[in-house]
């Protein structure tokens, strides 16, 4: 059986949809930086902050100094190019997935799960041969050209982006989203001033609409679009989706990208069509013979293994919070790299709070003097992140002289529509504790019904 | 709803299982909810009558009363100057207190012309520096707009030139017969045309030009937008009330030590009546209520709109009610702050805790409700 999916899964296929998907992807992250850069971002998130939130366990990427940053998005840009034209195609897929990846790790403040989608797809990016087909390397290097391509190299993409869609789509089965219409309900009344369905917005019905909509949506596209049939409708329902999303909420290019990524599902004879388009434009011929990428059996057997392991990694881990206990919006253990996207309003405000044990005297922080307004925003209602920041101070009063300062915190969160109330112990010294991927026991349990605690202030 | 529109395009007849699943579930979702109504937003809510409420009744009469504050402040700092006498002087002071009160009621507005004017730089930078102040006055040229700056001008500048001295007659003694006498009758002058200029300008804004009709008509909560704006600068405001008035001079950010000279209005020894206005302003505000009392809409009303709760109440009463237990607080401490902040920490602590409870309600719970995003750089979320 294995042998038979192996043989399935190395068919040759048309190259023309995975070299459009290059086309599309190195375009996009191209357009993509370049609006990153623009916008002054470069500066504002990787120059000017005094501190930064690595990933755990990625605690070594730092941000390069203000040269450096540029340098690096410079090479990002160039390598996206290379990915479109197909120029050095595998240099450029290695550079812009490293240097794109590096960035992204360098502070979780701006984590968003688009970022690890295009990481993702960068990476997977490096092992096909999208440059054997319409690129500048065929130009340079004809005996590069091939026709086909194994079937392998086009599905991977097409799952990728399924178990995106899939996996948002099971995330939003819960109780708010469904039953309370959570947090739509309290995001969609703000864009109450666009015309046409400006109005419409402010109706409960309306909230709920759009939360069934969105999980049907998100759990099925994945099959509309791989089945001939219904593909025309999905695809139209991908455009309405994804440009009512792009004018109700801030969430920059993610729906551009996957409204283009999602044509990879299309068929092989539409891709050729568009590539035939192209080439009347760029005046090139195609060569009239078949051709399949050449395969090196151990190599590929290699690769296939490996693609196995990233899928199952990738089926298992938005799966990891259920080895962690308590509500996991609240504690957020096991909530990023899952595809939890646009889910849950949250917000919450965080006091930082300094002491000497030998004077038993507290300084609170501003923690303005710190961080910046982003970082200080996502830091008050993430746990790990209300531990790197209790960190940093601890080495900052360290390092003013006080041997072993102790730090606790009083975050106040609010949950998709529920009170304020403590997210952590506030008595609990931060600065002991370390980071690991076991439970965080200092974490609050979340109750329903709970009132706001009676720590507010500093405790004496 | 528009994906709906989508049916009508021909296609194949395969596709019906698709849509009719997909109108189906729409229906399904748009039958489930009926019950839930009641919890929901309360029907309309015009949010543009609540800019308008803001803009009309107390934006624009706020900086109104200020520019009259100021020109009054201004008319009798002139006639001190010109006539430094115990008399002129105890007019100077006297206006000078009603302008930095009228300041109080819309130092919460820095947003479009008070942030082009950068009316809180130029009018409330405190403590203010005296040395900063001295060297100015001694060598009788500065550039008042520099950094070095910042912290030697606007009403504390003022505040340590009108009262820096023990006797109203030692005051006036350094207007007149000291050292430097005629620079610093023109510093005290200088000071205070900028505070005029910059209320001028900020009260122009809002009064000629299309400032007003685009905060009233500028819809939504994103960033940029007016109800954004308003609910991010009131809670910038809210958190330098409780760090600034309070927190710093009681020692809080300063394990424990109190700084007492880092009150606002220290030479006065004004600043609860300060704080005081600054708190009730800050409730007008969250009410929309005007300086005369009548109760427009506003963010309470608009919280009560969504159906924001807050524990057993609704949002809005918890914040009101938050706000009367910091006023309270304030009521019961025995003046001067600067003093208080030592001989009497235990009432400057409760005034703290209020304020603490407060932000957590204005800045946590309320963006939440109101799909406000608290930041200042225009970043993309997910």
């Amino acid at each position: 059986m294995l042998r038979n999916l192996t043989a399935r899964l190395t068919a040759p296929v048309s190259a023309a949809p995975l070299a459009v998907f290059r086309i599309i992807f190195g375009g996009m992250m191209l357009g993509s930086i370049v609006r990153f850069i623009a916008k002054g971002w470069v500066h504002d998130l990787y120059v000017a902050p005094k501190v930064y939130f690595p990933f755990y366990g990625f605690e070594w990427v730092k941000p390069l100094g203000e040269a450096g940053m540029y340098i690096l998005f410079g090479l990002m840009a160039f390598s996206a190019l290379g990915i479109m034209l197909g120029l050095f195609y595998r240099l450029s897929a290695v550079l812009f997935f490293l240097s794109f990846t590096y960035v992204e790790l360098i502070d979780k403040t701006n984590y968003l799960n688009h970022y690890y989608f295009v990481s993702i797809v960068a990476l997977l990016m490096i092992l096909v041969p999208a440059h054997c087909h319409f690129s500048l390397d065929v130009l340079r290097k004809p005996q590069l050209w091939v026709s086909q391509v194994p079937r392998w190299t086009v599905l991977i993409f097409q799952l990728q982006l399924g178990l995106v869609y899939f996996y948002a789509g099971v995330a939003k089965l819960n109780a708010d989203w469904l039953l309370e219409a959570m947090p739509l309900r309290y995001w969609l009344p703000a864009h109450t001033h666009l015309p046409l369905i400006g109005p419409l917005l402010d109706e409960v019905w309306v909230a709920f609409a759009f939360c069934w909509f969105g999980a049907f949506y998100d759990l099925t596209i994945p099959f509309f679009l791989s089945w001939r049939k219904s593909r025309p409708l999905a695809y139209c329902t991908v455009v309405v989706f994804h440009v009512l999303t792009a004018m109700l909420f801030q969430i920059g290019m993610f729906p551009y990208i996957m409204m283009l990524s999602t044509l990879v599902f299309f068929s092989p004879g539409f891709h050729e069509k568009i590539l035939y388009t192209l080439r009347g434009i760029a005046r090139v011929k195609l060569p009239e013979k078949v051709a399949l990428a050449p395969t090196f059996r151990p190599a590929q057997g290699i690769l296939l293994s490996l693609l196995a392991l990233h899928f199952t990694v990738q089926v298992l881990l938005p799966w990891r919070f259920l080895l962690y206990p308590d509500k996991l919006f609240w504690t957020e253990q096991g909530y990023r790299f899952s595809w939890r996207v646009m889910l849950m309003e949250k917000a919450g405000t965080a006091f930082f709070y300094v002491r000497d044990p030998r004077t038993g005297r507290e300084t609170e922080i501003h923690n303005r003097d710190y961080l910046t307004v982003n970082q200080e925003k996502m830091m008050a209602t993430q746990p790990d992140m209300l531990l790197q920041f209790a960190h940093i101070l601890r080495d900052d009063f360290k390092a003013r002289g006080i041997p072993n300062p102790e730090v606790r915190a009083e975050a106040y969160v609010t949950m998709n529509g529920r009170g304020s109330r403590l997210l952590i112990n506030p008595n609990f010294n931060l600065a002991t504790a370390t980071d690991s991927f076991r439970h965080k026991h200092w974490i609050l349990p979340f109750e329903d019904n709970a009132l706001q605690s009676e720590a507010v202030g500093q405790i004496k | 709803m528009p994906w709906l529109l989508f049916l009508s395009t021909p296609t194949m007849t395969a596709l019906k299982n698709y849509t009719y699943t997909a109108t189906l579930v729409c229906l399904g979702a748009l039958a489930g909810c009926g019950s839930n109504d009641e919890s929901g937003p309360a029907s309309e809510y015009d949010r543009q009558a609540m800019l308008v409420n803001y803009a009309d009744n107390l934006i624009i009469p706020g900086y109104q009363n200020l520019k009259a504050q100021v020109d009054e402040m201004t008319a009798a700092i002139s006639a001190f100057t010109t006539s430094p006498t115990t008399a002129t002087l105890a007019d100077a002071r006297k206006e000078y207190q009603e302008a930095y009160l009228a300041w109080q009621d819309v130092s919460a507005y820095e947003f479009g012309p008070a942030d082009e004017q950068l009316l809180r730089s130029n009018l409330n930078i405190y403590p203010t520096t005296t040395s900063q102040v001295e060297n100015n006055i001694s060598s009788g040229t500065y550039n008042l707009q520099t950094t070095a700056n910042m912290s030697a001008k606007g009403f504390p500048a003022i505040d340590y030139l009108l009262y820096g001295e023990a006797t109203e007659a030692a005051v006036v003694d350094r207007y007149t017969s000291a050292s430097n006498a005629a620079n610093r009758r023109k510093y005290l002058q200088d000071i205070t045309n900028l505070i005029k200029n910059a209320t001028d300008a900020t009260h122009t804004g809002w009064t000629t030009g299309n400032t007003t009709k685009t905060f009233k008509e500028t819809g939504g909560t994103a960033v940029g937008s007016s109800i954004g704006n308003l609910v991010n600068q009131f809670n910038f405001e809210v958190d330098l009330t409780k760090r600034a008035k309070v927190g710093i001079p009681s020692g809080r950010f300063s394990a424990d030590n109190p700084v007492p000279d880092r009150v606002e209005a220290y030479y006065s020894n004004t600043s609860l009546a300060l704080l005081e206005r600054n708190l009730k302003a800050l409730k007008a505000t969250f009410m929309g209520q005007s300086a005369a009392g009548a109760n427009g809409p506003g963010l309470d009303d608009y919280l009560d709109h969504v159906g924001a709760r807050y524990a057993d109440k609704n949002l809005s009463a918890a914040i009101i009610q938050q706000f009367d237990a910091a006023l309270a607080a304030v009521a019961a401490v025995p003046g001067p702050l600067s003093q208080a902040v030592s001989t009497n920490p235990q009432a400057v602590t409760k005034v703290y805790d209020e304020l603490q409870k407060l932000i957590v309600l204005t800045k946590t719970d309320m963006p939440a409700a109101l799909g406000v995003t608290i930041t200042y750089t225009d970043n993309d979320g997910d």
